[in-house]
């Protein structure tokens, strides 16, 4: 034990590990506050455009007063906002979060065309990145390590101390684990530190998924850990050590997400999607020139549960409107179902490539735990469109059933929350970094073997 | 001397399997990286043109129609990314490119080039101009850190002092040696992109820029070189040097810009795509409501436009008087969507000379930005299309509502039709990107601190006095 506080007392009294350190835990809290301010603004716009929703529904209600209602009218007028309201963990972890819009307003209007628009932003934040904890941990923490670890061997032989201190103990490989345990527990505490301080700084509780996140991170920072042990019992020059380590990070960090996008988009059509939109157009605007008796009676036989209504006149009739609204969401659904696909294809041959790099696979976690990733974005549009469904289930009722809109029904108008995927993502990512930690054992130890000093 | 010098080094260099092993390494990944998204690119840029052409053919096979169902109708833009986004992606990765035209709302694009996320690739994507502008100087580190503080700490600094050469030339003679490896590298992906590039673009404007990026890569290579040579001077030893250089690289590549521009995410928030709609349905009610009969600035209007033409009803009015209201609304939406997309311009201006401020300790920040400009695959080229695809359909929207207005009487105005000879006459939507000689204008402040960054690290470098000896 006293040995170990030697150990830390030495450690801390090199200037340069001090400063990394304290460096390391001021970006972290640097993270943590930006990040903290992105989640509190998404929920402040998620606010405003409620209250402007709710202002809206007080007006129609007043319009409904004055007689002047006309549901017709409403479907086309009056916008719904829906919102992927963002996890809390979204503090720490923006994931793919400002890659696609997740607060929009819809109306009764075709899906399509209103589903897919985009956020105004300014593309070159989007293309440096987010400054978030992630990056703080999966990207600069193995860094950290690295500085502080991967020369000891090399440092105490050209200090020229190596040959006294193994004088001293039976096996070499004592004094290398007491030298790296240092720098790791120091780490390990200030990770820990790092988040309890998201838990005060932040909306963020105690909570299970904050021990998962914990064991992830401590499991992490092992595995780099273990590759910057083995690249230190190599034995061999500090410059080595560093362009080693530097290599192995940037092969993680960069090669395998990189070489894992090229080939995801090597699988996709390109400029498929435009069909959506322009197919939907098409559709809707024709239909002004052909038989609406035609296209209604069609519409009516698809769906059956709107057949007991009265025929159309000859004059323009909100119900033949959204009808073939509806039908343009209807002829472009193939193309739509398509794009989900490769979407989600493209995600999961991410995910196949994760299990290749320590880095990509807590990121896909903890992308995953923040409800920050494609399969969010996907499951907030499927959501998305159950909510115009029931919109349009609601409106129509009265449009079709020649139903009275009373001021109690304003009551009944669907409201939109957001449910998160579920979906796990501790296990696999656990197992991911164990199997690739796994592959760092063994060579830690083939590397004992080899060599004869230890 | 200097060229023995530089020489002498090459020769030193080749003697090391460093070199030999990482210049043809990053030379293929450069190329095969590049070779791919041409690839990709000539495909994208295909299926955009063919897109263009059917939303043509079919905006002049429309029927005869009211001139308001053709302004629903509206137009599609399908921009058609810059032929040099296979060297240098920029943000076309994460803007969409389909826009939908159409009367009263002015839509965002939809639809990025790919489906894929861009999450997982946090230290820049897989794209040549990352490759040379992230990755290259890692590799010249890795090539230079030790090549004044090895001579050093080997004692040969001071015997080469002694035969009489000066400081200053041995560092030149190094640089230039450091430099020719870049050319070697650079000149291997250029001379091979332009194989590529020559298949299918002959635009001067488009050659120039592509010459220009190599310049541009070069002399960003060359502050590379200069700030290498520095720390090797400066420090007592090659690990120093090693470390220090790696800290500097982390620190200009990767900490400053992301942090730059996170940090201006927070200073000047932007809203989402419901809050800016909020805001721009806010200030079109704010003026007027052409769809309500008794909107105050309607009833205005109307007057004036009475008293204009000397009657007393809109009804004796000698245009339609819908046609009219069509033209009021549409200038009332234009005019407030401008307002509310001027105050995020604002915001996104602010954020760019927040980030260039960083700038000021990354040149990294500055050849991104100057490559990207060089490329056509800036966020500014980005805005600049969307507001000519603006201006485009504000004209073609105006256009249709003078029709309605002249050629549509105001009895059973929603009865009659205008012929679909008049569609052909309305214009395609054409854009030209800007050419170089108006982009210097933008590039002017970039390229006035990248040289000074050139200049101030080389003057820095040329009065430094050398360590002698190891300590």
């Amino acid at each position: 034990m006293r040995r170990y506080l030697l150990e830390l007392k030495l450690f801390w009294a090199n200037r340069f590990n001090r400063w990394l350190l304290i460096a390391y835990f001021v970006a972290a809290l640097a993270a943590i506050v930006m990040g903290n301010n992105a989640y509190k603004h998404e929920l402040s716009l998620v606010a405003m455009a409620e209250d402007d929703y709710q202002q809206s529904l007080l007006d129609y209600r007043d319009k409904h007063d004055a007689g002047e209602l006309k549901p017709g009218y409403m479907g086309y007028y009056l916008f719904h906002p829906v919102a992927q309201t963002p996890s809390v963990w979204t503090t720490l972890f923006r994931g793919e979060r400002d890659e696609s819009p997740s607060h929009l307003r819809v109306r009764l209007l075709g899906l399509q065309t209103q589903l897919n628009a985009s956020d105004p932003v300014n593309a070159d934040t989007l293309l440096s990145g987010q400054f978030d904890l992630a990056f703080v941990w999966l990207f600069l923490m193995p860094l950290l390590i690295a500085a502080m670890g991967v020369n000891v061997l090399a440092d105490e032989k050209s200090s020229g101390r190596w040959s006294m201190l193994l004088s001293q103990v039976a096996q070499g490989r004592t004094i290398i684990n007491r030298k790296l345990a240092m720098p790791a527990l120091i780490l390990a505490a200030v990770n820990i530190m790092i988040l309890a301080l998201a838990v005060v700084l932040t909306d963020l509780h105690l909570s299970w998924a904050l021990v998962g996140v914990t064991v992830l991170v401590l499991l992490y920072q092992l595995c780099w850990w273990l590759i910057c042990r083995w690249i230190v019992m190599l034995d061999r020059s500090a410059s080595f050590n560093y362009l080693a380590f530097l290599s192995i990070w940037l092969f993680f960090s960069f090669v395998i997400p990189g070489l894992s996008y090229l080939y995801q988009v090597k699988q996709q059509k390109p400029g498929a999607d435009a069909a959506i939109v322009f197919e939907q157009r098409q559709y809707m605007n024709d239909s002004w020139d052909r038989d609406k008796y035609a296209d209604f009676a069609d519409f009516l036989e698809r769906f059956p549960t709107w057949s007991d209504t009265a025929p159309l006149g000859d004059e323009f009739d909100w119900r033949w409107y959204y009808a073939m609204q509806h039908m343009s969401d209807v002829v472009v659904a193939d193309h739509v179902q398509q794009r989900v696909a490769s979407k989600k294809a493209s995600y999961e041959q991410g995910v196949l490539f994760s299990w290749f790099s320590p880095v990509m696979s807590l990121q896909y976690g903890l992308n995953r735990l923040a409800d920050a990733d494609t399969t969010a974005y996907l499951n907030f549009i499927e959501q998305v469109s159950d909510y115009h469904r029931q919109l349009e289930d609601f409106l129509w009722s009265f449009l079709f059933f020649n139903k009275p809109f009373e001021k109690i029904d304003f009551e009944h108008m669907p409201d939109f929350s957001y449910e998160s995927d579920p979906k796990p993502w501790m296990d696999a990512t656990l197992l991911k970094l164990l199997l690739i930690m796994g592959v760092f054992v063994a060579l830690n130890l083939n590397s004992v073997r080899r060599a004869a000093w230890w | 001397m200097i060229f023995s010098i530089a020489r002498h080094e090459l020769v030193t260099l080749w003697r090391q399997r460093t070199l030999k092993i990482l210049l043809p390494m990053m030379t293929l990944l450069t190329l095969l990286v590049a070779v791919n998204h041409w690839q990709q690119q000539q495909d994208f840029i295909e299926v955009q043109q063919q897109w263009q052409q059917l939303n043509n053919e079919k905006w002049e096979a429309q029927p005869d129609r009211h001139p308001h169902r053709v302004a629903h109708y509206g137009s599609m833009a399908f921009r058609v990314i810059s032929p040099l986004s296979f060297l240098d992606a920029g943000v076309n990765p994460y803007v969409g490119n389909v826009l939908f035209l159409e009367a009263h709302r002015q839509n965002s694009s939809q639809f990025k080039q790919y489906l894929s996320s861009q999450n997982y690739m946090q230290l820049g994507s897989m794209t040549a101009s990352t490759l040379i502008l992230l990755i290259w100087p890692l590799v010249m580190i890795a090539l230079a850190y030790r090549t004044v503080s090895g001579e050093r700490q080997q004692g040969t600094l001071r015997q080469v002092l002694s035969l009489g050469v000066s400081f200053r030339q041995l560092l030149l003679g190094k640089a230039l040696a450091y430099m020719l490896v870049t050319l070697v590298f650079l000149g291997l992906v250029f001379g091979i992109a332009a194989v590529f590039l020559s298949q299918a673009v002959l635009d001067t404007d488009i050659i120039q820029r592509f010459f220009w990026l190599f310049a541009l890569y070069g002399l960003y290579c060359a502050i590379w070189v200069e700030i290498i040579l520095l720390v090797s001077s400066l420090t007592t030893g090659n690990n120093q040097s090693l470390s220090a250089l790696l800290l500097v690289w982390l620190l200009i590549t990767i900490i400053v810009p992301k942090l730059m521009s996170s940090s201006a995410d927070w200073l000047y928030p932007l809203p989402d795509r419901a809050v800016f709609d909020i805001r721009t349905a806010q200030a079109i009610a704010q003026i007027g409501d052409s769809h309500n009969p008794d909107d105050p600035h309607f009833d205005a209007f109307r007057q004036q436009t009475l008293d204009q033409y000397g009657v007393e009803h809109v009804e004796d009015l000698p245009v339609n008087w819908r046609g009219l209201v069509m033209q009021e609304g549409e200038r009332i939406t234009s005019e407030a969507f401008e307002a509310v997309y001027a105050d995020v311009s604002r915001s996104i201006e602010d954020q760019r000379r927040w980030v260039m401020w960083g700038s000021l300790l990354s040149p990294y920040i500055l050849s991104r930005s100057l490559s990207g400009s060089l490329a056509l695959t800036s966020s500014d080229h980005v805005q600049r299309y969307e507001m000519a695809a603006e201006r485009y359909r504000y004209s073609l929207i105006q256009s249709l509502n003078t029709l309605h207005a002249e050629d549509i009487d105001l009895a059973h105005d929603r009865e009659q039709k205008v012929s679909q000879e008049y569609w052909a006459q309305l214009a395609d939507f054409e854009y030209q990107p800007p050419p170089l000689k108006a982009d210097w204008a933008t590039m002017r402040q970039s390229v006035i601190v990248f040289s000074l960054w050139l200049f101030a690290v080389f003057s820095v470098l040329m009065f430094i006095r050398p360590r002698m000896t190891a300590s």
